[in-house]
């Protein structure tokens, strides 16, 4: 059969797939506004990202001035903190991390790695990025309504989210968050109806599963386990817009407010929490996935050497990506569960670290004798692995029922999944930035303020969450605006805490100059040519640089290889394309 | 939330069922050229439509499937009360059952006509003018509008459900039970809603000549859609009506739990 399929090959077609009917842009508003090139709606959610990122670096530097220095500044108070710190949290991880790396680096990278046009359904995924659009607009506009944003926590928890005694409880607040999530989700869900669809049936031929880059399987994977998680942050929240509007009873017990029986009885707080967090929890995966992926390749790349282990990554992704639907409730050790729940999700919480080790390992085999450059996407990565593994490592702590019970609600939980899933994917990010901007612009990026930016924020980061574990160990309790004189919290802690601030407040100026990198790039970068990493993934193969509308040539690229092929024995240069026809004898080594 | 990793058991069986024909156990750095790991099927051999449908119901199953965990943690709540559903459901139900067999038959029916255009074509398919090909699309249409009636006679019939429940004292916010009675139908009419957009759609695609086989991945998207919000209808109304308090379910609940 397979000769027979040789023999003919110059007669079939470049690409086994159904014609797509691309859509073309008439005008500057379809174009660049109202656009279904995946390209620009990648543009459009990356930057709609960080500029609501930013909102939410502003907000941290609140946070940490009230916590360096309490009772100096009159404007934050108690309420304004919980408003500062809920709207961080919230819009930190839905609104900047899974928008920029499945909206952002999905739409991007999706087409061009696979060898497709577009998207699947391009009219919709313009669709999902206008409703993101919108739900950070309904987000931004509840700090301008009476009462100000929610400032329940990020989690949300009722009864006390819709009750008067918390900032924008009973106000406009809450109820623009909850509708901002639903959008969100509804937009989403758009999206990754298209990231799936496109990865499964428009791949180019010789794309098989097992070529595909990591990149590509990160992503996937991700937008799968979000796809299914994300309804259960839906129901919460369509169940908590009831509650609070239409008086319903779904998460709300039988309270007294201020002497007043309220209406509500009988309602189940704890439902909301394990709705929350059967979303929560593969959210954690929804953004360290992408990371995983984009990170194998950067190393990859620029380690000049092939991923160690490549079967064993996809496994890796796929594994981790089934166990986080079992590992919920390890977020709530305290809710009263019974013991041998605990002791279940405990167990599955640990089984989870193995697939994670094994991928930190092959990162470390693939950079073991590898001709390391120290580019700054090098740099963020290797910043990437070190910091996801001492989050990674802390995980393992609070993972443990008898040990987590003492450590709930400290400083060591904020430091523990700042370092996991704030930090390491936000490295990651900056890495891919810097990587794929040549491609998106044409232009590199400023190499020595790249390192610079690099050397700020991944120090600073340390200076700022290393610390923060001790003040936790010391039993600090977070969300407290203030800590008074308890007895327990020795004076250190209020030094430590300055000091934290401190750092915070450099990290979060040298992110200014990253920006200025990314716009004085944009005209004075030097420019970067097709391929400057010399990678071998299709979206460095393509004729234009940036990609034009339909990404590659008249005719779809074919993939031969796998897109590790770095440092072949034999080969002419030290990489070959994924589109390279080029037949080198390998030997049998991984 | 037994019951959403039931369902989510299926759905990650189901991917890793498909998974397991990708190959997943090559080694891509040894093998080079075009096809030499293509052997096998390596992509879906359905349309992009379909894909993207099943997708969406992954999704929307998961949706109501994690409204009907929530129904089941809540009404282990003593303020529970069971509310009493008017016999008018189970005409709905036969309405929306005759929906969907309505568009099952329009599906077998275009698929007939698609495979016979391809017999004519015999081994090089010349595209054959549809409207000239007899009555084709005549024969698709009336049971396609048949199936929106029907649907429309379904929703309409909600309605009525909704008055009778009111009609009897319970409100949205009177029990939990009927607070849910109220959500989970509204939802489903929803997702019922946006059906009916597309189904209105092709419907209006069979008025003028249209290539068939176009016509015929709509009808079974559309198909598959309804047989899908069928059997949602139909557990939703086995949860609603209690009837999981049967013995036999509560003996699944404790060996589950």
């Amino acid at each position: 059969m397979a000769e027979i399929e040789n023999d003919s090959l110059p007669i079939l077609p470049p690409a086994e797939l159904e014609e797509v009917e691309l859509y073309h842009a008439t005008n500057f508003w379809t174009k660049y506004v109202f656009s279904q090139d995946a390209k620009i709606i990648a543009i459009q959610y990356s930057g709609v990202a960080i500029a609501v990122g930013l909102v939410a670096l502003v907000l941290s530097s609140l946070i940490r001035l009230q916590l360096g220095f309490p009772e100096m500044f009159d404007f934050i108070t108690p309420e304004t903190y919980y408003q500062f710190v809920t709207m961080h949290g919230m819009i930190m991880v839905v609104y900047l991390l899974t928008a920029l790396f499945l909206g952002g680096f999905g739409n991007y990278l999706i087409p061009l790695m696979i060898g497709a046009r577009d998207m699947a359904f391009p009219y919709v995924n313009m669709l999902s990025f206008w409703i993101y659009f919108l739900a950070v607009l309904v987000l931004v506009a509840s700090f301008f309504v009476p009462g100000g944003p929610t400032g329940a926590g990020w989690t949300l928890y009722p009864p006390q989210a819709i009750l008067s005694g918390t900032p924008g409880g009973q106000g406009l607040g809450i109820i623009l968050m909850l509708l901002s999530l639903a959008l969100f989700i509804i937009g989403f869900t758009m999206g990754g109806l298209n990231y799936v669809v496109t990865v499964l049936q428009m791949r180019t031929r010789g794309m098989t599963m097992m070529r595909l880059p990591l990149t590509v399987w990160g992503i996937f994977t991700a937008t799968v386990l979000a796809l299914l998680a994300f309804p259960a942050l839906l129901v919460a929240t369509v169940m908590m817009l009831f509650d609070r509007l239409l008086e319903t009873s779904f998460f709300m017990p039988s309270l007294v407010e201020f002497g007043d029986h309220l209406s509500y009885g009988g309602g189940s707080p704890i439902l909301f929490q394990h709705l929350f967090w059967f979303f929560g929890h593969p959210e954690v995966y929804i953004v360290a996935l992408p990371a995983f992926g984009i990170v194998s390749d950067l190393i990859s790349t620029h380690a000049r050497k092939n991923i160690f282990g490549y079967r064993m990554m996809v496994w890796a992704i796929v594994g981790i990506g089934a166990l986080s639907f079992i590992v919920w409730a390890h977020h709530m050790y305290v809710s009263g569960m019974h013991p041998y729940f605990g002791f279940f999700f405990a167990t599955t919480t640990l089984i989870i670290a193995v697939p994670t080790a094994l991928k930190v390992y092959n990162w470390i085999l693939t950079l073991w004798n590898g001709n390391i450059h120290l580019t700054t996407p090098m740099l963020f990565s290797l910043g990437f692995i070190v910091t996801f593994l001492n989050g990674g490592l802390t995980g393992l702590f609070l993972g443990n029922v008898i040990v987590d019970i003492p450590l709930s609600d400290t400083m060591f939980v904020v430091a523990h999944f700042h370092m996991v899933m704030g930090v390491a994917p936000i490295l990651v990010i900056f890495g891919a930035i810097y990587h794929w901007y040549p491609k998106v612009a044409g232009r590199m990026l400023d190499e020595r303020l790249g390192q610079i930016h690099f050397w700020v924020t991944f120090v600073g980061s340390y200076l700022i969450f290393f610390p923060m574990h001790y003040i936790g160990l010391v039993g600090v309790p977070r969300r407290y605006p203030e800590l008074g004189d308890a007895a327990f919290i020795p004076d250190s802690v209020a030094t430590l805490n300055s000091f934290i601030s401190l750092a915070a407040f450099t990290v979060g100026i040298a992110q200014i100059l990253f920006l200025y990198n990314l716009f004085r790039s944009l005209r004075k970068g030097q420019p970067s040519g097709h391929n400057p990493w010399r990678a071998t993934t299709l979206e460095w193969q393509t004729a234009q640089t940036p990609p034009g509308h339909g990404n590659f040539g008249p005719e779809l690229p074919l993939v031969y290889r796998w897109p590790y092929d770095y440092s072949v024995p034999g080969a002419s240069e030290d990489f070959l394309a994924q589109n390279d026809p080029a037949q080198i004898a390998k030997g049998g080594s991984a | 939330m037994t019951v959403v990793l039931i369902f989510l058991a299926v759905v990650v069986s189901t991917s890793m069922w498909w998974l397991s024909h990708q190959r997943l156990g090559a080694k891509p750095w040894l093998e080079s050229g075009l096809d030499s790991l293509d052997q096998g099927s390596h992509k879906v051999s359905l349309p992009k439509a379909k894909v993207g449908l099943l997708v969406i119901l992954a999704v929307v199953g998961m949706l109501f499937t994690l409204f009907f965990s929530s129904h089941f943690m809540r009404q282990e709540i003593e303020d529970w009360r069971q509310i009493p559903l008017p016999s008018i459901i189970w005409i709905n139900g036969i309405l929306l059952l005759g929906a969907s067999i309505y568009l099952q038959s329009a599906l077998v029916t275009a698929r007939r006509q698609a495979s016979q255009v391809q017999v004519v074509g015999g081994e090089n398919p010349v595209p054959v003018d549809v409207r000239n090909d007899g009555n084709n699309n005549d024969s698709v249409r009336p049971l396609l509008i048949n199936a929106c009636v029907l649907t429309v006679a379904f929703l309409i019939g909600q309605v009525i459900t909704w008055y009778e429940v009111a009609g009897n004292g319970f409100y949205l916010s009177s029990n939990p039970s009927s607070t849910f009675f109220y959500v989970l139908t509204g939802l489903h009419g929803l997702h019922i809603i946006g059906g009916l957009a597309v189904l209105f759609h092709t419907t209006a695609l069979t008025r003028s000549d249209t290539q068939l086989h176009k016509i015929v991945t709509r009808v079974d998207v559309c198909a598959l859609y309804w047989h899908f919000l069928f059997f949602i209808w139909c557990v939703m109304i086995f949860v609603m009506l209690g009837w999981t308090y049967d013995p036999f379910i509560e003996l699944c609940q404790r060996v589950f739990l």
